[in-house]
């Protein structure tokens, strides 16, 4: 009896002092961990969407955590321990099958583009491998007063009637909003802080030395970086106004034949690549979700290699910029 | 217990009702088996058509989770505690403690594993926390069962004839005791806030693999081994050396995965240095069990338990030296978050446990029964989920590296999923082949327990002269 | 190191020479015991899992 009591007793012993240490200690310590600035708890419809989150296991494909990795710094900055003060269920999750979601309320902000996203993903993002939310979805013959239709592609549509968000989609959707970072808190003085992207040094000088030898009236595709534009472009743009700069009808406006991408004056267009674009109407057609900024997430170079890539693609014929005008309507601010 | 040596006709009565005991856990455990890589085919299926089988219900995010548990809860555990249930019995020379409770335990398990399943299909999902998803009333029914469990299993050592305990009890009932401890932690509310419980999963989705599958795996090694090949263990003083170095090791480098994450910097690192202190139990266990082996390798080409076994040694060799790589940050960088880390998860629970539990029920089920299944049945289970896993695991890894890569230099996201594409199809080719091979193994219980017994000679006829005399 | 999570530098040498000592005197007496086995005691529990058990 007594070896099993060592045994079995012993080692049940040692294991419960390890669980102690190791789990419920750093449990109890971490629980305290303070709200960071800015950082409040979920409103109650937000909360909702989190049930709807965690009911539907976004979190197996959707990490929020954002680490001090370069890798990361497309996601946002990296999270600190005030950013999850009121996150429980914890959601950091251990795969990123889909892109981090820590700041999604910040990086796509736009509600029509979310719905159609989570009605059909492919509709907005053609390789995507998402699940299909559609059941979060009503189908009715007419939208009720204050709620706008989806407006889907065709090919994604209903045959008949529109498509309405149910109210688990609506609070998904208020969810999704709330994922937005605060400023980063102290301003610690280690190589790990990212600088803002407007203090970054630009990295692709090509833009800035070329642009001008390419000529002002006679813009070529060779005037700047195109591989860089077209990647940008696909990171941070294409989910909206897709790879073939046509938009979706309805939804998000085209950059082909647009005027303010082909006007000889770029002033409009970087403003609108900087700053956004809310309740203008363009080309005419007024758009229900707004554009969200670029100001604070990309450098003037990288602009720049977009705001050229839209300019001389999908047949259009505007004449190229350089890091210094991207620069310059940067200073001149909203 | 050679087979030889008790003809099935004059199986004792208590034989029998242990028997019975460890063929319902095993045929259960295998149902589940079955059940859970079926949902684990349909997942990889959606990785290639996403608009397939949409709907609430069918969601990849409510089956993820319904894969993942049953695989844990339903089969291995249950499978595990009918080998440790039979094993406890024979190695102390008794009965069980208590025949009714062993019944109790296995209705338990099913009750909640079925509630379980059930519950996170309509979405109620316990703050998608991995592998504690289940709503925790029916958590409480699985602690239920395990409590039951560690009873019935300290009561049967308890009542042995023999002086000793045997060292396949020690990691047996240590695996039982410590999980109960691991459950109650992650039940308990109070310490679990926004990053506290951030802590408590890292410490949570670690430890219910590895103080709980493992030891008992590895337990149950080192009894079929020694029996398999009628050769004792190589190093009786080295499975205990490992036995305290895996207790004291394992549990303190749960934040391993988390490393990058705002968890303090003195959890990641004392997680990064013991993650290598780990290869102490791992390296020693391992070549404890392959020297066992020495100079009879050539017999697995008639043993398929023995083949079976060794796979699943050398699945716990590199599974785990994988599981120290990829603690480290400079590997972090690369793998986390990536199917990289579902290849490592894979390797281990299916290249070690399953390997481990199907050759230790290929071994001991017909002692048990007296049934064998046949030797084809045995071939094609061993075959197709050997060149299955080995498919879905490389595959995994080299895609999961790319994605990793693509991350870094910094490709639009989008990037990273197309180019898995080709790699999640691969995935589910050695899927499909694990697949079937489960449901020949279930053929193949159905032979040791209730069907037809394959007539053959015993499956060890050469293993069972005692070269130690 | 690569950031700033990563702690100061004396503390993780403090850990990593304390747990490392440890890992070594663990990884001395694995190959000892590899190397040199012993028990050659018929009445050690090992031998006595192989007699017929039932």
């Amino acid at each position: 009896m007594n070896k099993l009591v060592a045994i079995a007793g012993g080692s049940t012993l040692v294991y419960a002092g390890l669980a102690l240490l190791m789990g419920v200690l750093p449990g109890i310590t971490l629980s305290q961990t303070p709200a960071g600035p800015g950082v409040n708890p979920l409103t109650l419809i937000e909360a909702e969407g989190r049930d709807v989150y965690v009911a539907n296991g976004c979190s197996y494909c959707h990490t929020q955590q954002v680490r001090p990795l370069t890798q990361d710094k497309v996601f946002g900055r990296p999270s600190a321990p005030g950013d999850f003060a009121y996150q429980t269920p914890e959601l950091l999750g251990s795969e990123r099958t889909g892109p981090d979601l820590t700041n999604i309320g910040a990086r796509q902000p736009s509600a029509v583009w979310q719905y159609i996203h989570l009605y059909n993903p492919r509709a907005v993002v053609p390789e995507s491998i998402m699940p299909s939310f559609s059941w979060m979805f009503d189908v009715v013959d007419k939208a009720p007063a204050g709620i706008t239709p989806v407006p889907l592609p065709k090919a994604y549509a209903p045959a008949n009637g529109v498509v309405v968000p149910s109210s688990e989609a609506q609070a998904l959707l208020a969810y999704l909003m709330s994922l937005k970072q605060t400023a980063w808190q102290e301003n610690k003085t280690t190589a790990g802080t990212p600088p803002a992207p407007s203090e970054r040094p630009a990295t692709t000088s090509l833009a800035a030395t070329q642009a001008p030898s390419a000529g002002a009236s006679a813009p070529t595709i060779s005037g700047y970086d195109a591989a860089k534009g077209k990647q940008l472009f696909s990171a941070n743009c294409s989910v909206c106004h897709q790879e073939t700069g046509e938009g979706l009808a309805g939804a998000f406006p085209p950059l082909k034949n647009n005027a303010v991408v082909n006007d000889a004056n770029p002033g409009a267009h970087i403003h609108n690549v900087l700053f956004g674009l809310e309740g203008v109407p363009v080309d005419g057609v007024k758009y229900e979700s707004a554009m969200p900024p670029f100001s604070t997430v990309l450098n003037d170079a990288d602009i720049a290699a977009i705001v050229n890539y839209e300019r001389s693609s999908w047949g259009n014929h505007g004449k190229l910029v350089t890091a210094q005008d991207v620069a310059a309507e940067r200073a001149k601010g909203k | 217990m050679q087979p030889a040596a008790h003809p099935s006709s004059v199986l004792k009565q208590k034989d029998l009702e242990l028997a019975r005991v460890f063929a319902a856990y095993t045929i259960s455990a295998t149902a589940w088996l079955v059940f859970a890589t079926f949902i684990g085919i349909l997942l990889a299926y959606k990785f290639g058509a996403p608009d397939f089988g949409s709907g609430a219900w069918l969601t990849f995010g409510r089956l993820r989770p319904i894969h993942t548990n049953a695989t844990f809860y339903g089969w291995a555990s249950i499978a595990l505690v009918g080998l440790a249930y039979y094993v406890a019995v024979r190695s102390c020379r008794t009965q069980l403690y208590s025949v009714r409770l062993a019944w109790v335990g296995l209705w338990l398990f099913n009750i909640a594993a079925i509630a379980g399943t059930i519950a996170l299909d309509l979405g109620y999902n316990d703050g998608n926390l991995e592998y504690r998803e289940w709503p925790w009333p029916i958590r409480l029914i699985f602690l239920s069962a395990l409590l039951v469990t560690a009873w019935n299993l300290v009561g049967t050592v308890a009542r042995r004839t023999t002086d000793d305990i045997y060292l396949s009890n020690w990691y047996t009932m240590g695996g039982v005791l410590w999980t109960c401890i691991i459950a109650v932690v992650a039940i308990l509310p109070w310490y679990q806030y926004g990053l506290g419980q951030v802590a408590v999963s890292g410490y949570y989705m670690h430890n219910a693999v590895g103080m709980w599958f493992t030891p008992l795996a590895l337990g149950i090694f080192y009894y079929a081994l020694p029996k398999l090949l009628s050769r004792p263990i190589y190093s009786y003083a080295l499975g205990v050396f490992a036995f305290w170095t895996n207790l004291v090791f394992y549990p303190i480098i749960g934040s391993h995965h988390f490393l990058f994450s705002p968890l303090p910097w003195w959890l990641q690192t004392t997680a990064i240095v013991f993650s290598v202190a780990m290869l102490v139990p791992v390296l020693g266990g391992s070549a404890n069990f392959l020297l066992t082996m020495r100079g009879r390798f050539g017999q697995m080409r008639e043993s398929y338990p023995l083949a079976f076994i060794f796979v699943g040694v050398i699945g716990y060799l590199v599974g785990s030296s994988q599981g120290t790589v990829e603690a480290f940050r400079s590997m972090q960088a690369v793998w986390h978050f990536t199917n990289y880390t579902v290849g490592h998860s894979h390797l281990t629970m299916y290249g070690f446990v399953n390997f481990a539990v199907w050759g230790c029920i290929y071994a001991l089920l017909p002692a048990a029964t007296g049934k064998y299944p046949g030797q084809a049945g045995l071939a094609l289970h061993f075959w197709m989920a050997l060149v299955g896993s080995f498919i879905y695991v490389l595959s995994l890894s080299i895609g999961g590296t790319i994605q990793g890569l693509n991350w870094i230099q910094g490709s639009p996201f989008i990037q990273s999923v197309v180019d898995m594409g080709p790699f999640h199809v691969w995935r589910g080719v050695g899927g499909i082949l694990m697949f079937l091979s489960h449901v020949v193994f279930a053929w193949n219980v159905w032979c040791m327990t209730y069907g037809p017994s394959a007539r053959a000679a015993p499956l060890v006829p050469a293993l069972a002269r005692d070269d130690t005399a | 190191m690569e950031h700033q999570m990563a702690g100061p530098l004396f503390g993780n040498l403090i850990i990593i020479a304390m747990s490392g000592a440890v890992t070594v005197g663990c990884f001395v007496a694995m190959f000892w015991m590899l190397l040199w086995p012993g028990e050659t005691d018929r009445c050690h529990p090992k031998y006595d899992i192989l007699r017929h058990d039932r």
